[in-house]
């Protein structure tokens, strides 16, 4: 009856990993992509998100809500994370407190023309059954600075508050002669009051307009929903699967009228997005290695960006994490550090967020804090 | 059973790729032009790289106007008028003066200026032209009856020369012509008339007199001859009012022409002190070279007609109206600097002794294609009537104007420099 079954959706199967190598180009010229993700902290950023296999830490439910059955610890926890220096700080620094030299202007347009500052925050309650999330500020501000002949800034500011609620359970245990197999699914189901203003103006707008003008910020409000599954194993001969389908029923998706090749389009953010996860764990006697594979693919496993595969790897022993992930467009490598009732973390990270439109990477750091009560 | 579930599992785990075979984005169904590629090229500075994308999708899609506004930029980068080159002027505009500073500054030159505009042209009261159609009104609705009017005499006692010439012919016909002076004394009244319908501004003359006989005494024959007349006037009253009347039309019409002279006056006055305020803007514009002249007439003809076609609202709409006005001021800045002597300019007298006549005529058609340019903005944006329709007549003047100075025109304008030179 299987073999039937394999047999019928064979072909099927085959023009499926056929279109998995059939990359597409992205067709919106000004797509962005964070590593910082509204419900991620500085571990997830240190793993570009690449982490949707790694059970039994304290962010695996922030990856995967699958992995909610592996983290049994119960309590209230305050984190907060964002970029504290880099170029786009520097650059910022520059603009805003120090004489404006024509070398800093050729070196915004012509090397550093997209600056991005993020900020994520939040509180949660977990229990062994349910996890109650609250983040009053995730805040992203992306400035691209594009022509220098009439210049003109492309502007995205968001601050997207969100009530989250978690959970997961253990499907089934499928013990075969190889390996035990475990199947869990899990879920999110979040509020979220999202306001941003994504708009394109000149350097004469802004010598010529009141910036309350120039940026209106707008909102909207909605409920979506993560949903996750994770197949685990006991054995080194079979991988860890892992299934998401990111903010379904978002009602945040790209709907600009303008020309897409100056309006920021954030992807893997706040848009419904799908991802297949591969990993695998080590435990030895010197520490834990964890290695993964996150695979994007845009809406529900329509398309894939190679450029946005991404593998991560994590070292543990005892309190001490060595976080490391590289793709395409990003580069970390993050420590961690973690006591009784604090966790810390620092990421030294390469970026483009915006991908091949970026003129060179960013060289930023992410800290962030952890405060366990 | 297990088997039959695991089965059940990698189906399932394979459904979704399955399913991803099926659906269809809208979104990628639409041919999207990609113009980050240009936007990359322009943002490196490599405009020819730039316009060769531009001209590519142009053959493809020629009334484009994102297409255009794209090719203006490249072109302006190729002109080599960009925030780089433009540099100086916004870094002094924008970053270098703090705001406390601008508004000192900007008291200074104002009471400069009107005490400059005060020293050169008419002090006393002028009335506006609003009040001086009012008061035409007032005069025009004026019954004769009403008319009051007061009156002061002066006398003066004088003579007047003149020539006789006599011509007498002798015997064989010749004419003799004998030029003889001689001294009539007169003596005459000027009745001052002074009214309130005159609204202060001038007084009516008439006048009485007549010739005194040289042999008697002046003065007593000047009462005998002023008397009777003076006692007589006026000999028709509502001739006088209607006289007064139309004195004070004409008092009118002539303090409309003197008030136009003085604010011609005033604006020649602001004008100079505008320029000479933008002198140290004039100076780091870039130089004008006939190169870079063709390709901005080029993008402003683009940029033009983005004009046309756009809402002032629309980002290309708005986009190319600054533009227009940063090019067009480029063209006009740039000319005004090639023609002025800068380094020896002091003050703003001294402008219009610093004039390059020969760079003046050489640049002509740069200034009128700026002006022109900027004209066309500047009729759009939110003026008032008044000021819109002095702005449309100029725009007339100029859309009239010759496209290339004449012989004749050329010699007056090296005449009037160097008129203006002698006096300097």
């Amino acid at each position: 009856m299987i073999k039937k079954i394999i047999y019928m959706n064979l072909s099927k199967i085959f023009l499926t990993i056929v279109s998995l190598l059939c990359f597409y180009n992205n067709a919106f010229p000004l797509a962005i992509t964070h590593q910082l993700r509204p419900n991620g902290n500085f571990d997830t950023l240190a793993l570009s998100n690449a982490c949707s296999t790694i059970v039994g830490t304290s962010f695996s439910v922030r990856c995967n809500p699958a992995l909610f059955p592996y983290s049994k610890g119960e309590g209230v926890l305050i984190s907060a994370s964002g970029k504290s220096d880099g170029d786009s700080i520097d650059n910022g620094r520059d603009l805003i407190f120090s004489p404006i030299t024509e070398e800093l202007i050729r070196k915004i347009f012509q090397q550093k023309n997209f600056n991005t500052f993020t900020l994520n925050s939040d509180f949660a309650f977990k229990t062994s059954v349910l996890e109650i999330s609250y983040s009053p500020y995730y805040l992203l501000a992306d400035l691209y600075l594009f022509n220098p002949a009439f210049p003109e800034v492309s502007l995205n500011l968001i601050n997207h508050e969100s009530l989250r609620l978690t959970s997961g359970l253990e499907v089934l245990q499928l013990p075969t002669a190889v390996a035990k197999f475990i199947f869990s699914a899990g879920a999110s189901v979040y509020y979220f009051e999202h306001s941003y203003e994504n708009t394109v103006f000149s350097l004469f707008d802004l010598t010529t307009t009141r910036p309350e003008n120039l940026i209106k910020m707008k909102s909207r409000y909605g409920v979506g929903a993560d949903v996750g599954f994770f197949l685990d194993n006991n054995s080194l001969l079979f991988p860890k699967l892992s299934l998401q389908i990111k903010n379904i029923n978002s009602t945040l998706e790209d709907d600009s009228s303008e020309n897409e090749a100056i309006i920021q389009a954030p992807q893997f953010l706040f848009d419904t997005y799908s991802t297949i996860g591969i990993g695998e764990k080590f435990q030895t006697a010197y520490g834990r290695f964890d290695l993964s594979c996150e695979i994007p693919f845009s809406d529900y496993f329509f398309l894939v960006s190679p450029a946005q595969i991404m593998f991560s790897g994590r070292y543990s022993i005892g309190l001490f994490s060595v976080l490391g992930s590289a793709g395409k467009y990003y580069q970390n490598v993050g420590l961690r550090f973690d006591s009784k009732n604090f966790n810390i973390g620092i990421t030294y990270s390469r970026e483009a967020d915006m991908g091949a439109e970026q003129a060179s990477m960013e060289q930023a750091v992410y800290t962030g804090v952890d405060i366990i009560l | 059973m297990i088997k039959n579930a695991l089965g059940y599992l990698i189906l399932m785990f394979f459904f979704l790729m399955i399913f991803s075979c099926g659906a269809k984005s809208e979104k990628t169904k639409i041919e999207k032009r990609d113009d980050s590629a240009i936007i990359r090229a322009l943002n490196a500075n490599n405009y020819e790289h730039a316009l060769l994308l531009i001209e590519k999708e142009l053959a493809l899609d020629p009334k484009n106007l994102e297409l255009s506004y794209l090719k203006v930029q490249a072109l302006s980068e190729k002109a080599s008028i960009d925030i780089y080159s433009l540099f100086p002027i916004v870094k002094m505009k924008l970053f270098d003066v703090a705001m406390t500073e601008w508004s000192d500054i900007n008291k200074y030159t104002k009471k400069s200026q009107d005490d400059l505009q005060e020293a050169i042209t008419e002090g006393g009261t002028v009335s506006s032209i609003d009040e001086l159609d009012a008061n035409e009104e007032k005069i025009k609705s004026t019954p004769l009856e009403t008319i009051t009017y007061t009156t002061a005499i002066e006398i003066q006692i004088g003579e007047d020369k003149y020539e006789k010439t006599t011509e007498s012919y002798d015997v064989y016909g010749n004419s003799n012509a004998v030029t003889s002076t001689y001294f009539q004394k007169m003596c005459w009244a000027t009745i001052i008339i002074e009214s309130p319908l005159f609204f202060g501004m001038d007084r009516y003359f008439e006048y009485v007199g007549g010739q005194v006989d040289n042999s008697s005494s002046q003065a007593d024959n000047c009462k005998e001859i002023l008397g009777p007349q003076l006692e007589a006037f006026p000999e028709n009253e509502q001739n006088l009012k209607r006289e007064i009347k139309r004195a004070a039309l004409q008092m009118i019409d002539h303090r409309r022409i003197q008030l136009d002279k003085k604010k011609n006056g005033e604006q020649i006055i602001k004008l100079a002190y505008a320029l000479f305020e933008s002198i140290p803007i004039i100076k780091k514009v870039p130089d004008l070279e006939d190169k870079n002249a063709e390709i901005v007439y080029t993008a402003l003809e683009l940029l033009e007609n983005i004009r046309q076609k756009t809402r002032r609202e629309e980002r290309l709409g708005k986009n190319g109206r600054q533009q227009i006005g940063l090019l067009a001021g480029y063209l006009i800045l740039g000319s005004i600097k090639e023609s002025l002597f800068l380094e020896e300019i002091n003050a703003p007298t001294d402008l219009l002794c610093q004039i390059r006549a020969e760079k003046v005529i050489k640049n002509y058609k740069n200034f009128l294609t700026g002006f022109r340019y900027l004209f066309n903005v500047i009729i759009e944006s939110k003026i008032s009537k008044k000021t819109k329709k002095r702005m449309m007549d100029v725009k007339a003047d100029l859309d009239n104007a010759p496209e290339e100075l004449e012989d004749d025109q050329k010699d007056n304008i090296h005449e009037f420099v160097e008129d203006i030179s002698d006096d300097c």
